[in-house]
C-alpha cells in the first residue's frame, strides 16, 4: 500500500465547488446568467473529472492523503481517500452530475431563477465530497451542515408544499447536527483528539458514562441523516415534495452520508458494541417491516420510492451490525441502491411532469406513452427489486449471506420477507406504467440532455453490475486496513 | 480542586444539560413551528456554552490563550495556564452555523405562513398520507 | 400556562440542577469531561502559533486555530452562512414581489438619531479594530462583521426603511460577492506559492505566505489580516442585506 501525501486532487475535489459558487455569486449580481451557468458547469465538470482521477489512483493501489496546511492530525484536518472513499466519491458526484444535466428541464417549476439551484447543487457536491474524505469529527459536522443546508434549500425551491417538508427536515436536521457538534467536543474532552485514527466508537463507549452518551448521540444523529426508523419521519415528505432531480440527489447521495461516516469511524461498524448493536438491529428490522408495508398503501408514486429508500437504509443498518463482511455488503448495497434510486426518481420525474400528477391511478399507462424513459425506469426498478443480472441482486444476496454467517437469523429472515413485500409494490408500479394507455397522453419532446442524464446513469448501473462481486472483496480489504491507514497517514504527515 | 468549586462547576453544567434536554423536548413536542425554532436556538446556545466549558481549566490561575509574553518565553508555563483554544474555535464555528440555520428557518417559517396561513406543519402535511394533491407534481 | 404552573416548572428546573450537581460532587466527578491538561491538539496550537523558528506570528491562538490550523472549517462555515443567506434571498424576493407596500420611512425620535450619529464612528472603529487586530486579541472577522451589521440594523430602525433602499441592496450584494471572491482567492494563493517554492501545495494556510516585518515594532501576518478583513466585509454586508430585504418584504413600516 502506497501512501501519497500531499495529494492536491483531494483538496480540489472539496474546495473547487465552493470557490465556483463564490464566483457564480459575483456573476449573478452582475446579472450575467450565462456566465453563471458556464461557471456552474465548469465547477461541476472539474469536480467530476478530479473524482475520476482520484478513483483511478485509488484503485491503482495508492492511498491519497491531504493535510490542510500540512498540519499533522489531530491539530489539522486531514483528507484521506482509500478505495471505499474513492468509490463513494465517484458514485455520488456522478449522480449529482447526472441530476444537474437533467435539472434544466425541471427549472420551470422552481420559485427562483436557475442560478440559485445551481449554486445549491454545487454546495451540496462540495459538502458531500468533504463528508466522504474527511477524518476529523468536527469537520464532519461542518461538512454535514453544508450538505444539509443545501438540501433544505434545494427542497424548498419548488412551488407548493415543499416549504413545509423542508421545514420539517430542517428543524430536526438542525438538532441532529448539534448533537454531532456536542459529541465532537465531548470526544475531544475525553481523548484530547478528534481524529478518526485516535477515536473509535468502541473505545469512546468504554470510557464511562459520558462516553456511552456520546456514542449514543453520534449514532442517533448519523442514523437520522440516513433515515433509519424511527428517525425516518422527515424523509417521505421531503423526498417526495422536492423536484425530481433533487429527490434523486437526496435519495441517492445524501442518504449515503450517515452510515458512511459510521463506517469511517469504525471499520467493523457497530458489530462489537453490545447494547448499541442490538438496539440498531431491532430498529432496522422494525423499520424494514414498517417501510415495506407502508410502500403498499401509498398512492403517490414518489412516496412509494421514498419509503423504499427507508427500507434500503434499514437493510444497510442491518448489515452494519454483522461484522466486517456485513459492513462491506452493506456498503455495496448502499451503492447499488444509490444508483438505482437516482435513476428511478429521474425517470419517474419525467413521466410525472408530462402527466401532471403523482397519483398512481392517474399515471396508468403513462409509461407506454414515453417509451424512451420506460426502459431505464424498468431497469432501475428491477434493480431495486433485486433480480439478476442487476447489481441489486448481487448486493442483496451478499447481505443475506453476511447476515446468515454472523448469526442474525431474524435479520436475514426480515430481509427476505420485506424484499418480497416490497417487490409487490414495485411490480404494482411497473404494472401501472406498462399498462396500455387508457387515456391520451401527449408524447413529449424529450430533451436530449434529459436522455443523456438517464442513459448515462443506466450505463453507470451496468458498469456497477460488472464489477460488483469484486467490489465486495475490495471493500472488505479496505475496511480491514482502515485503522492502519489512519495511523500511517498520521506518520506521513508529521 | 476543592468541593465548592466542583459543586459550582457541576451546577453550571447541570443547568446547561437541562437546557439542552428541555430544548430538545420542545423541538420535538411543540406543534407551533416558531416555538420549535426558538427551542432549537436554545439548544444551539446551550451546546455552544457546553463546548466552551470543555476547554476551561479546572484550576486557577487560568488565562485566555493569547501570547502576551515575549516570544519563546515560558512555553511550559503557557501550557499549564492557558485555556484550551480548540473548543473555543468549535464554539465560534458552531455559533455561525447556528446563526445561518436560524436565519434560514425564520424566513422559511414566514414563507410557510404566507402560503398556508397556519403555523403547524403537521396540519399541512397530515393529509398527504394516502392522498395526492392534484395538479402539482 | 398559569402563573403557578410557570413557577412550578422554574422551581423544578432549579431543584433538578441542584440535585444533579450535588450527586456529581458527592461522587467526585464533573458532569462533562473537563480536562486538567491541555489536549494534544491544543498544545500543538499553542506552541506553533507564536514560537520562534516555526511560527505564524499570531498572538491570539484561537484566531490562529480558526484561520490557519482549521481554516477548512471556517471556510466551509462561511459557505454555510452564505448558503443560508442565498436561500433567504430566494424566499424574500418572492415576498417582496407580493407585498409591495411602500413604507413611509418613519423613523424614531431625533434623540435616537443623534445618539446614533455619535456612536456610529465608535462602532465602526470597534469593528475595524476587531477585524484588523484579529490576530492579536480575541475577535476576528465574523465578530467584526456582526458589529457592522448591528449598527446597520440600528440605523435602519432609527431612520426607517423605504423602498428606495432596494437599490442599495444591489450594491451590498456586490460588496458581499466580491469579498467572498477575495476570500476564495486568498484560500488558493498559499497553495500556488507553496507549489512554486516547493513547500507543498497546501491551501488555506498562512505558512508559505511572506510576513510583513516592520523594523523596530512587530511582524504582521498579512495573510491572516486580509482574511479577517474580507470575512468582516462579507459577513457585515450579508447580514445587512438580510435585514434590509426581510424588512422590505414585510412591507416596510406598516407591518411592524
Amino acid at each position: 500500500m502506497q501512501v501519497t501525501s500531499p495529494a492536491p486532487s483531494l483538496c480540489v475535489v472539496v474546495l473547487a465547488p465552493v470557490i465556483t459558487v463564490f464566483m457564480l455569486l459575483v456573476a449573478k449580481v452582475m446579472r450575467n446568467d450565462s456566465l453563471a451557468t458556464a461557471l456552474f458547469w465548469g465547477g461541476l465538470a472539474t469536480q467530476l473529472a478530479v473524482s475520476v482521477l482520484v478513483a483511478l489512483r485509488v484503485f491503482a493501489g495508492e492511498v491519497l492523503v491531504y493535510a490542510f496546511g500540512g498540519w499533522p492530525p489531530p491539530a489539522g484536518v486531514v483528507l484521506i481517500a482509500n478505495r471505499v472513499a474513492g468509490v463513494f466519491l465517484l458514485a455520488g458526484i456522478t449522480v449529482v452530475f447526472a441530476c444537474a444535466v437533467a435539472l434544466k428541464w425541471f427549472l420551470r417549476d422552481m420559485r427562483d431563477d436557475s442560478v440559485a439551484a445551481y449554486a445549491f447543487t454545487l454546495l451540496f457536491a462540495s459538502g458531500y465530497a468533504g463528508v466522504v474524505l474527511t477524518t476529523d469529527l468536527f469537520n464532519i459536522y461542518v461538512m454535514m451542515e453544508l450538505l444539509c443546508i443545501s438540501s433544505y434549500a434545494l427542497i424548498s425551491l419548488k412551488k407548493g408544499r415543499a416549504v413545509a417538508a423542508a421545514l420539517k427536515y430542517a428543524v430536526f436536521g438542525g438538532l441532529a447536527g448539534l448533537m454531532l457538534a456536542l459529541s465532537a467536543g465531548v470526544v475531544y474532552g475525553l481523548n484530547g483528539s478528534m481524529y478518526f485514527g485516535d477515536v473509535s466508537l468502541a473505545g469512546v463507549a468504554s470510557l464511562g458514562a459520558a462516553g456511552g452518551v456520546v456514542v449514543l448521540m453520534t449514532v442517533w444523529s448519523l442514523s437520522f441523516f440516513s433515515a433509519l426508523f424511527p428517525s425516518h419521519f422527515w424523509l417521505p415528505d421531503a423526498h417526495s415534495e422536492a423536484a425530481p432531480p433533487f429527490s434523486a440527489i437526496l435519495s441517492g447521495v445524501s442518504i449515503l452520508t450517515g452510515f458512511y461516516v459510521l463506517v469511517r469511524l469504525s471499520a467493523a461498524g457497530l458489530s462489537h458494541m453490545g447494547f448499541m448493536a442490538s438496539l440498531i438491529q431491532v430498529l432496522a428490522q422494525a423499520g424494514a417491516i414498517y417501510a415495506a408495508v407502508a410502500m403498499l398503501v401509498q398512492r403517490d408514486i414518489k412516496r412509494v420510492l421514498a419509503y423504499s429508500t427507508v427500507l434500503n437504509t434499514a437493510y444497510v443498518f442491518m448489515g452494519l451490525t454483522a461484522g466486517v463482511d456485513g459492513v462491506s455488503a452493506a456498503l455495496l448495497h448502499a451503492l447499488t441502491h444509490a444508483l438505482g434510486k437516482a435513476l428511478a426518481f429521474l425517470s419517474i420525474g419525467m413521466i410525472v411532469k408530462q402527466v401532471g400528477s403523482r397519483d398512481i391511478y392517474v399515471l396508468e399507462g403513462a409509461g407506454r406513452a414515453v417509451p424512451i424513459v420506460l426502459i431505464p425506469l424498468t431497469a432501475s426498478i428491477l434493480n431495486l427489486v433485486g433480480v439478476p443480472p442487476f447489481p441489486g441482486f448481487v448486493s442483496k444476496v451478499t447481505l443475506y449471506k453476511a447476515l446468515m454467517t454472523h448469526g442474525s437469523l431474524s435479520a436475514a429472515l426480515v430481509l427476505v420477507l420485506t424484499s418480497g413485500i416490497a417487490a409487490l409494490s414495485y411490480v404494482r408500479l411497473l404494472e401501472h406504467l406498462w399498462h396500455p394507455p387508457v387515456k391520451r397522453v401527449g408524447v413529449p419532446k424529450l430533451p436530449l440532455t434529459m436522455s443523456f442524464a438517464i442513459y448515462g446513469l443506466m450505463a453507470a448501473m451496468v458498469l456497477l453490475s460488472v464489477v460488483c462481486t469484486s467490489l465486495v472483496r475490495i471493500f472488505n480489504d479496505a475496511l480491514v486496513a482502515q485503522h492502519t491507514v489512519y495511523s500511517l497517514a498520521k506518520l506521513v504527515v508529521s | 480542586m476543592n468541593e465548592v468549586n466542583l459543586f459550582l462547576l457541576n451546577l453550571a453544567i447541570a443547568s446547561l444539560l437541562i437546557s439542552v434536554g428541555t430544548g430538545i423536548a420542545g423541538t420535538i413536542l411543540k406543534r407551533n413551528v416558531v416555538k420549535k425554532v426558538i427551542c432549537l436556538g436554545m439548544v444551539s446556545d446551550a451546546v455552544a456554552v457546553l463546548l466552551a466549558f470543555i476547554g476551561f481549566r479546572v484550576k486557577y490561575p487560568s488565562l485566555p490563550p493569547v501570547w502576551l509574553f515575549k516570544e519563546g518565553d515560558e512555553v511550559e508555563h503557557a501550557l499549564r495556564v492557558f485555556a484550551d483554544p480548540l473548543p473555543q474555535a468549535l464554539v465560534v464555528t458552531s455559533i455561525i452555523i447556528g446563526v445561518a440555520f436560524t436565519l434560514f428557518l425564520s424566513v422559511a417559517v414566514v414563507k410557510f405562513y404566507e402560503d398556508y396561513g397556519t403555523l403547524s406543519f403537521e396540519k399541512v402535511l397530515e393529509e398527504v398520507e394516502g392522498e395526492v394533491e392534484e395538479g402539482i407534481e | 400556562m398559569s402563573g403557578y404552573r410557570k413557577l412550578f416548572v422554574a422551581f423544578s428546573f432549579v431543584v433538578t440542577s441542584l440535585v444533579v450537581a450535588c450527586l456529581a460532587t458527592l461522587k467526585g466527578v464533573t458532569l462533562l469531561p473537563v480536562r486538567v491538561e491541555m489536549g494534544v491538539a491544543g498544545a500543538y496550537y499553542v506552541t506553533h502559533s507564536y514560537v520562534i523558528g516555526f511560527s505564524l506570528w499570531v498572538r491570539s491562538v484561537v484566531n490562529a486555530v480558526i484561520w490557519d490550523f482549521r481554516a477548512v472549517d471556517t471556510f466551509f462555515e462561511t459557505a454555510v452562512l452564505f448558503a443560508a443567506l442565498l436561500a433567504t434571498l430566494t424566499f424574500t424576493t418572492e415576498l417582496i414581489g407580493e407585498t409591495r407596500r411602500v413604507g413611509k420611512g418613519v423613523g424614531l425620535s431625533p434623540v435616537v438619531t443623534t445618539a446614533l450619529k455619535l456612536s456610529l464612528p465608535l462602532a465602526l472603529a470597534v469593528a475595524g479594530g476587531l477585524a484588523l487586530e484579529g490576530h492579536l486579541s480575541p475577535g476576528g472577522g465574523f465578530q467584526s462583521g456582526a458589529v457592522v451589521a448591528v449598527m446597520a440594523f440600528l440605523l435602519m430602525a432609527a431612520y426607517g426603511v423605504t423602498t428606495g433602499w432596494l437599490e442599495r441592496v444591489r450594491a451590498l450584494l456586490l460588496t458581499r460577492s466580491v469579498a467572498l471572491l477575495a476570500l476564495s482567492v486568498l484560500a488558493v494563493v498559499p497553495a500556488i506559492i507553496g507549489m512554486l517554492y516547493g513547500l507543498g501545495p497546501y491551501a488555506l494556510t498562512g505558512r508559505p505566505v511572506p510576513k510583513l516585518v516592520i523594523p523596530g515594532c512587530c511582524v504582521v501576518p498579512v495573510y491572516m489580516v486580509l482574511l479577517n478583513v474580507f470575512e468582516a466585509v462579507a459577513v457585515g454586508a450579508a447580514f445587512t442585506i438580510v435585514g434590509l430585504v426581510v424588512w422590505l418584504s414585510m412591507g416596510g413600516e406598516n407591518r411592524e
